[in-house]
């Protein structure tokens, strides 16, 4: 049941990005209780005495009843762990053939594992970019950080064309420390070009995931008849048959997937693959596959 | 299959609009955004190739709807080949000259001679016909297989005074190819005179599949000398005796000096010599020519000693007549020096002086008998009696004229007697203020103006002003003045006329009888009010005469001939209204209002010159009707055939028509709105 709410198109009609991101989180823990392979929780570690300044959410209010000390609970999950979220705010980004536009999609994405990642304390950052940095929140586990995160995917919205060489060069200024640095854009770019720009992340020790959104039309155009197709991002115009749509095309965009999940892996890259039309729990799941491989 | 005009094929061109509205026009539409175009290629081919037309049927229509149009134009049309007749055989003309030149010697007689020959000539399953075309061509039998008919028929054929027309005998010939659909064999039996061909080359134009085959009957120019034409008055007034020139031509001849005399009713008067020059002519003048009163039949002879005695002389008439007296109604007061001075000055200036003029002021005119004058003119002569009135109405309507001339007497809204119009006033033009008026048009085939034509100098400065009734088919303005208003109006009641001048007869209105013009204008006009104008001098052969007006139906006329032989029938004496003189001599013609005229009719003296046609003109001719088609039709039976052009374009239009009506109806269940948004969706 709670699944449903891992459907983008059920998604779309949430307007808090929050309660977005608590929906699809709680639903895909819920159903990763029902399944014992996952075995996803945060085990408990020790007690540690409160002093001032500590956050008061991790009293342990139990110990408290009985023994009237405040005692904070610790978990063994509690790591240094930074979760750094690249996501793609370029105008393709805006395509989207139903409902929910690849933008969206991204935002759902980012804004779940943001979530995830705050609930686990992880420090969590941000930086929304297209073909330059268009909004940047350093990672943090201060209280709030998970809000602010919030706020900046909210605010991002399709800009102008992607370049991932440009913005990728500043991003290594950014990675003060190792951690998980999740790139989430529909990669409209030459594979080689891609791991290229994205592989110097990976020297650092980080662990970086490729989420490639992409749109149901875009993997299988449907034309009825010859349309005239605008880019969104440079507003040139091209004609294209039903014909080339159907066969040639798929096959190209086959073959730069295959060809960018070859290269990401060959460079230690993780590579995700998500449909905007298909639920968001392939992309939480494999951020946790790869949490808990780093732990 | 062709096109008699096929520059209009490039329309087809016009196919490429429904190509436009619905593949191009349709094609361009909205661009789709799209995330990225990097994996698409710019293959213009391949997308042409996917490009789909809309709407199929209707196109198809549009395309049909054009290419039809376009065809229409150009005139599509189909060779239709016609058997001639299914026994086969020829068609043949015989076409044989019978014009006035072909009384020369024996020419006639071997003309028939020839034609009898090739009628006997003919196969069993030839046709022929007899056509004769010395004047208006004639055909004498239809086309028949009885060549004993044929043979009766050139045998019965005699030489006429008429003037042969190859152009007359070309049109005959394609009335009958194209009447029969088959190609003809003619046969043309003539003196190939060159003097029988059109002006225009064009009018021998023979039809496809016509064969023409010329049998010459002279080989050789002869020389001939003829009077070509006389010049003498037809009526005379005086008497003086009449002045005759008589022209002598030579064709084709030297320096002779020939000897003309001068002939009245059958006895020789005076005969003078001439000097012809070599293929030229002279002019001789006879003075002696006392003709007595009536009519006179005059002769102008030659001793041509040629070959041809036959045009040496000319016939022409002269009657002799005492001037006519004609009635001048002026204005009481008028001095003498004004408009009958003017008027009568001018009639006797002319040549000929034809009437003597009474002249009467208003008030005296009232017991006047109009009836014995040849014609009134009322000289700006203001209210007239009441019996003048009377007197001149029945005048009128018995055939007589009046001339009515506006001036100063002039009321506004008087009634102009006789002619049933009404005045609305004099207008006087001043010469410090106005520009004066002058004459902007004038009907030269109207009779006042055929010689009168010089008006340049002529100024009016008293105009009256005519209500003119619309649409009135016996009113005719003669002339006009430079400001619009009629100047000379003729208005027929029945047998006569009534002439209106709405300027006065004297020179305080205009300067008019002060100007050369003004003699030969009174001349003309009054002698054809008096009846004396219209008839020429001297008739042709094959021309016609008038012999009654519309309004005089059923009064007889009639016509003696040469011999003094009634040349009409009791029922043609009663109806006829034209006769065409069939040939030479003197006519006595009686009209229907009761005038007697003696008609000299000699033939053309075109006839008279025997220069041959030149072989090239004569072979080129022929190429006229030698058709492509006809030699390939003539078939080893032979079986006549004949291709024919089946003109296609009136199928075309009904085609056309039917295409508009289907691409309506389709187009508009297609264009509707809904089908529009229906066809949008599914794109």
């Amino acid at each position: 049941m709670l699944q449903q709410f891992l459907d983008p198109a059920v998604l779309a009609s949430i307007s808090s990005l929050d309660l977005v991101a608590k929906t699809v989180v709680d639903g895909f823990v819920a159903g990763l209780h029902r399944s014992p392979s996952f075995g996803f929780s945060q085990e408990f570690a020790e007690y540690q005495q409160y002093v001032q300044g500590d956050d008061l959410r991790h009293i342990d209010w139990n110990v408290f009843a009985r023994s009237e000390r405040l005692y904070l609970k610790r978990f063994k999950g509690e790591t240094n762990m930074q979760l750094l979220l690249l996501l793609d705010a370029s105008a393709s980004m805006t395509y989207g053939s139903g409902r929910v536009r690849k933008i969206d999609y991204a935002r759902y994405i980012a804004a779940s594992l943001a979530y995830m990642s705050s609930q686990q304390r992880d420090a969590t950052g941000l930086i929304v970019f297209d073909q330059d940095i268009a909004n940047y929140v350093p990672p943090s586990t201060r209280q709030g950080q998970l809000m602010r995160v919030l706020h900046a995917i909210e605010k991002a919205e399709g800009g102008s064309r992607t370049d991932f060489s440009k913005p990728f060069l500043h991003f290594q200024q950014f990675l003060k420390r190792r951690g998980i640095v999740v790139v989430i854009s529909d990669f409209y770019e030459q594979p080689e070009q891609i791991v290229k720009v994205v592989e110097p992340l990976r020297y650092r020790g980080n662990e970086v995931v490729l989420f490639h959104i992409l749109d149901p039309n875009e993997l299988e155009p449907k034309f009825k008849d010859p349309v005239l197709l605008l880019d969104v991002e440079d507003d040139t115009a091209m004609e294209v048959s039903p014909d080339y749509a159907r066969n040639e095309y798929r096959a190209k965009m086959d073959q730069h997937r295959r060809a960018l999940s070859d290269k990401a892996a060959a460079a230690g890259l993780e590579y995700v693959f998500m449909n905007t039309a298909k639920p968001l729990d392939q992309g939480l799941r494999n951020y946790l596959a790869i949490r808990q491989r780093r732990r | 299959m062709g096109f008699l005009t096929p520059w209009f094929l490039a329309g087809i061109a016009a196919l490429g609009l429904p190509v436009y509205v619905h593949l191009l026009r349709q094609y361009r539409q909205t661009p789709i955004p799209f995330s990225s175009l990097m994996f698409f290629e710019r293959r213009t081919q391949s997308s042409i190739k996917h490009r789909r037309l809309k709407y199929l049927l209707l196109f198809s229509l549009r395309c049909l709807f054009l290419a039809l149009l376009v065809l229409a134009f150009a005139r599509p049309f189909i060779h239709s080949r016609t058997i001639a007749r299914a026994g086969g055989g020829r068609n043949m003309v015989f076409a044989i000259d019978n014009s006035f030149s072909m009384r020369q010697g024996d020419r006639f007689a071997a003309a028939k001679q020839a034609a009898l020959d090739q009628i006997n000539a003919m196969h069993e399953d030839d046709r022929g016909q007899v056509v004769t075309f010395g004047g208006p061509a004639r055909l004498v039998t239809d086309m028949t297989q009885d060549r004993q008919a044929l043979r009766a028929a050139v045998n019965a054929l005699a030489p006429g005074d008429d003037t042969s027309s190859y152009a007359e005998l070309s049109r005959v010939l394609r009335s009958t190819s194209e009447s029969m659909k088959t190609d003809i064999d003619a046969h043309v039996f003539t003196d190939d005179q060159k003097s029988s061909l059109p002006p225009s080359f064009a009018d021998l134009k023979l039809d496809d599949g016509t064969k023409l085959e010329m049998h010459p009957v002279a080989t050789t120019v002869l020389q001939n000398w003829a009077v070509e034409n006389v010049e003498a008055p037809r009526r005379v007034f005086d008497t003086k005796k009449v002045r005759t020139v008589a022209t002598i031509t030579g064709y084709n001849t030297p320096d002779a000096e020939r000897k003309v005399t001068l002939f009245a009713n059958g006895k020789a008067l005076e005969t003078k010599s001439v000097k012809v020059p070599a293929n030229g002519r002279a002019t001789v003048e006879f003075l002696t020519l006392d003709a007595p009163y009536g009519l006179t039949k005059c002769e102008i002879r030659i001793d041509s000693a040629d070959q041809f005695p036959l045009d040496d002389h000319w016939l022409f008439s002269v009657e002799r007549l005492d001037p006519k007296p004609a009635l001048l109604v002026h204005a009481d007061g008028e001095p003498a020096t004004a408009s009958p001075l003017y008027i009568r000055t001018a009639l006797e200036s002319a040549a000929g002086p034809a009437f003597t003029l009474e002249s009467l002021p208003t008030s005296q005119s009232g017991n006047a008998n109009v009836s014995k004058y040849a014609f009134v003119i009322l000289s700006d002569a203001g209210p007239i009696p009441q019996k003048l009135d009377d007197a001149l109405t029945k005048y009128v309507q018995g055939g007589g004229s009046v001339f009515i001339a506006l001036g100063k007497n002039a009321t506004p809204g008087r009634h102009i007697p006789v002619a049933d119009l009404n005045d609305l006033g004099l207008r006087t033009v001043s010469t410090d203020h106005d520009a004066v008026l002058t004459v902007s048009y004038a009907d030269t085939s109207y009779p006042s103006f055929a010689r009168a034509q010089n008006w340049g100098g002529v100024e009016f400065f008293q105009v009256a002003k005519l209500q003119l009734p619309q649409n009135v088919p016996d009113i005719r303005v003669a002339a006009k003045l430079s400001d619009g208003t009629p100047l000379l109006v003729d208005r027929q009641i029945g047998g006569g006329h009534v002439l209106v001048f709405l300027s006065p007869l004297d020179n305080i209105g205009n300067n008019l009888p002060t100007e050369a013009v003004w003699v030969p204008f009174i001349d003309q006009t009054t002698r054809e009010m008096g009846g004396i104008g219209a008839a020429p001098a001297n008739y042709k052969v094959g021309s016609f005469v008038e012999l009654r007006s519309a309004k005089e139906k059923g009064v007889p006329v009639e016509i003696l001939g040469p011999g003094d032989k009634r040349l009409l029938t009791l029922a043609e004496s009663s109806s006829a209204t034209m006769f065409q003189f069939p040939s030479e001599g003197f006519f006595d013609v009686r009209r229907a209002n009761g005038r007697e005229e003696l008609a000299a009719v000699n033939p053309d003296r075109r006839e008279s010159d025997f220069a041959l046609i030149p072989q090239e003109t004569l072979d080129l001719w022929k190429n006229t009707g030698v058709a492509t088609k006809s030699a390939p039709g003539t078939t080893a039976a032979g079986t006549t055939t004949r291709d024919d052009n089946a003109e296609l374009w009136w199928w075309v239009l009904a085609m056309l028509a039917v295409m508009a009506i289907a691409e309506s109806i389709l187009g508009n269940r297609h264009m509707t709105a809904q089908q529009l948004a229906a066809d949008k969706e599914m794109a």
